[in-house]
């Protein structure tokens, strides 16, 4: 579904963010990407998502070259940034909508997936509201509630548990299962390492832009406790 | 004081840091953006001059050389208090509000430090207009020290007059307004309709005063009366009287302004009333139309979007009235045009006031800029960046072609003025407006400003919305100049600007939909 060849990519500084990383998501992975604060993580996402040009290698998503089909990718990814910053002016359905429209989905089914996922993260009370007055953790669920709608075929998420509330944060890992056992992909960067060793199949460790170690969680924690191994690495 | 100098040293730091840290091609933007915007004030300056000189000389050798000073003055006050209506921020929060809050530092000292960015735009606007009529008036009557000083002590205190006013009307517009549903929109039209009145009591009592000279001063009526006589007594004469009212009308409403500001300083507006929501309601309306719907939402919710957006076209507006009740004659008097020479000036010269009226919003130049943090979203939704950026166009084309038309057709009813004419004033605002919009989102691609504390600063202080403003404040009347200086005919310089704005705006819309297009692809967010 995702794959990651020999990405470089260093920024206008001269700091080499990602260097030479090669990654392979297949459909129904739930892959994590962690490392240190200032690692690559969110350079490397950024790449994948097109907010980033990047200097060499190759992206592609579901066969499609990411620097030149881009639209194509941008069609079948959705992403869910770190921070979930928003328009402040509208309120929570209007940003819906506005996705909705950008992105061309079915009217029915679009209604149909904002009503199922407001339920399940609890803020179809506030759709009606400006997300001005949404707290961190309501911005974060509106976001979710935007990129599971589009029924993506890949998934991107920087730090999706940061700010989620417990309950929201157990939902947020059954969604992400009933996702990939419907045959779609999850990439997602974390620091919460032991959600990652219950959740994902798959894991890469990312140091200085390079990727030190990757492979299946039984293949990186063998014995040990992903904390252990991620710590021995550091 | 002293955390007033620790946060103020801050603001420098920042400012200073966000370009001494910037690397390599940042930088060299940064450092363009100040050249250019230089350039611009330089040349902008220069044209001033030229037409405060032309006036002078004029009006010196006649005995009226305080004509000239007095200009400058009320020009400078005029605009410098216009601007600082455009960046009334209604009250919106700034993002570090809640980390200086919880500092052990007073409100007033932190809005006092706050207002030093308002006090240097002011500044930069007086000086614009202060500059070149002094200069100009000396260049003519010979230098005097006491007129040099004067203007150097006025350039300094003056700005604090529009600090004031942009203070104290930002304070009202939160208290009043601050618990109705429809909060942002009647801040908007607050301060929209006080900027009106503003206007119009300056264009009313420059009409209406009586101007038989005065018995004891010699001084024409206009130059005799509140605050022009004050300014001209210590201009030209250091009378300390007068240094002493200066001083009192603009520090006093300044601390009474910081004090009120202070009060409203950081408290969050109240949470918007939840509306019931229909899931199934929406429909596929394709990428512009959702971009635009989206950016009205941005336009309503934001009093400095809306003030800078709306006023020229609100004024156009209200021209379309005034048509009905004023004769060609009486407006040509407002621009300084005799009423003998009414018939003969007045086309060239209303398509550059309709074309100056329309290219007052600088909108255009923050489109891309207030996506802000939400930038991210733009980025990675399946859309061509040539929709994202005609969908940033349209909204500044859509809310002024309506406008002008209407003035248009008006003037043509009211007056009946001639076909020709009549297409004039229709296409020459129209073809501004699209070179304005797409010249505006270029800029902001060249310069945009993602990372802001308060949306004002996104809006008005950006180096792309000055570049634009000053673009078009220079490029309009400029070409008026040239045209009348070769003097072809006032009809012939009415279609030769429609063929000069028309060529302008294709240029511009070529720009934006090559260069433009590959500015935006290579943006990121870090």
């Amino acid at each position: 579904m995702l794959k990651v060849q020999n990405l470089t990519k260093v920024y206008s500084s001269g700091k080499r963010a990602v260097d030479d990383v090669n990654l392979t998501v297949e459909a129904g992975d739930i892959y994590a990407f962690i490392g240190p604060n200032g690692a690559g993580k969110t350079s490397t996402i950024k790449c994948i998502v097109g907010i980033h040009g990047f200097d060499s290698g190759e992206i592609t998503i579901d066969g499609n070259s990411v620097k030149e089909n881009s639209r194509r990718c941008k069609e079948i990814t959705a992403f869910i940034p770190d921070n979930p910053d928003v328009y402040t002016s509208i309120t929570g359905m209007q940003y819906l909508n506005f996705i909705a429209s950008i992105t061309k989905l079915n009217p029915t089914r679009k209604a149909e997936l904002v009503e199922k996922y407001a339920k399940v993260w609890e803020l179809d009370h506030a759709l009606g509201m400006p997300i001005g007055s949404y707290s961190h953790g309501m911005r974060q669920k509106l976001v979710l509630i935007s990129a599971f709608m589009r029924e993506p075929k890949l998934l991107v998420l920087d730090e999706p548990f940061v700010g989620l509330d417990p309950k929201a944060a157990f939902t947020m890992k059954e969604v992400m299962k009933e996702f990939v056992a419907n045959g779609g992909a999850i990439f997602y960067s974390t620091h919460v390492l032991d959600i990652a060793e219950k959740l994902c199949n798959k894991v890469a460790i990312i140091k200085g832009g390079k990727i030190i170690a990757d492979g299946t969680m039984a293949e990186i924690a063998k014995d040990k406790s992903l904390e252990k191994v991620f710590l021995d690495l550091e | 004081m002293r955390n007033f100098l620790i946060l103020t040293k801050n603001q420098f730091d920042r400012a200073l840091g966000s370009l001494l840290w910037k690397k390599d091609k940042k930088r060299g933007s940064a450092m363009s953006a100040i050249l250019v915007i230089g350039v611009l004030f330089a040349a902008f300056m220069a044209l001033m001059t030229f037409q405060a000189h032309h006036a002078a000389e004029l009006f010196v050798p006649a005995g009226f050389g305080d004509m000239i000073l007095a200009n400058g003055y009320m020009l400078a006050l005029v605009a410098s208090i216009f601007t600082s209506l455009q960046v009334v921020s209604g009250g919106k929060r700034v993002l570090d509000a809640d980390m200086l809050l919880a500092l052990p530092i007073s409100r007033f000292a932190i809005v006092a430090s706050r207002a030093i960015s308002r006090y240097l735009f002011a500044f930069a606007v007086i000086l614009l207009f202060l500059g070149p009529y002094t200069a100009a008036y000396m260049m003519v009557a010979g230098f005097s020290a006491t007129v040099f000083f004067a203007t150097l002590i006025l350039l300094l205190v003056l700005p604090f007059i529009a600090v004031s006013i942009n203070l104290i009307v930002d304070f009202l517009s939160v208290t009043f307004f601050r618990n109705s549903s429809f909060s942002n929109i009647l801040r908007s039209v607050f301060v929209i309709i006080l900027t009106l009145a503003l206007l119009g009591v300056y264009f009313f009592a420059l009409n209406n005063t009586n101007n038989a000279p005065d018995p004891d001063t010699g001084r024409p009526g206009h130059l005799d009366s509140f605050p022009v006589a004050m300014l001209l007594d210590f201009a030209r004469a250091f009378d300390i009287t007068a240094l002493l009212i200066i001083l009192a009308v603009t520090v006093l409403p300044l601390i009474l302004g910081l004090y009120l500001n202070s009060l409203t300083y950081g408290k969050q507006n109240p949470s918007g009333r939840a509306h019931k929501v229909d899931i199934r309601a929406g429909e596929n309306r394709g990428a512009i139309r959702s971009i635009l719907s989206i950016d009205t939402q941005k336009y309503i919710q934001s009093p400095a979007y809306m003030i800078n957006s709306f006023l020229g076209v609100l004024m156009l507006f209200i021209f379309s009235i005034a048509v009905f009740f004023l004769s060609m004659e009486t407006v040509a008097g407002f621009l300084g045009i005799g009423a003998d020479d009414a018939e003969q000036f007045a086309p060239a010269m209303l398509v550059m006031v309709f074309a100056m009226l329309v290219g007052l919003s600088s909108g255009p130049a923050a489109a891309i800029s207030l996506e802000g943090k939400s930038f991210w979203v733009l980025k990675t939704m399946p859309v061509d960046t040539r929709q994202i950026l005609i969908a940033k166009t349209m909204f500044n084309i859509i809310s002024s072609v309506p406008f002008v038309i209407i003035a248009a057709v008006a003037t043509w009813i009211a007056w009946g003025i001639s076909f020709p004419w009549f297409l004039a004033i229709l296409l020459a605002p129209i073809f501004v407006a699209i070179f304005s919009s797409f010249l505006g989102v270029y800029l902001n691609l060249v310069w945009p400003k993602l990372n802001w504390d308060s949306e004002a600063q996104a809006i008005r202080n950006s180096t792309a919305a000055l570049v634009l403003v000053l673009c078009n404040m220079l490029l309009i009347p400029a070409l008026f100049v040239l045209l009348l200086v070769i003097n072809v005919g006032a009809t012939a310089t009415a279609w030769i600007m429609v063929g000069g704005f028309a060529a302008i705006a294709a240029g511009s819309v070529t720009l934006l939909m090559t260069h433009g297009i590959k500015l935006f692809d290579k943006i990121s967010i870090r």
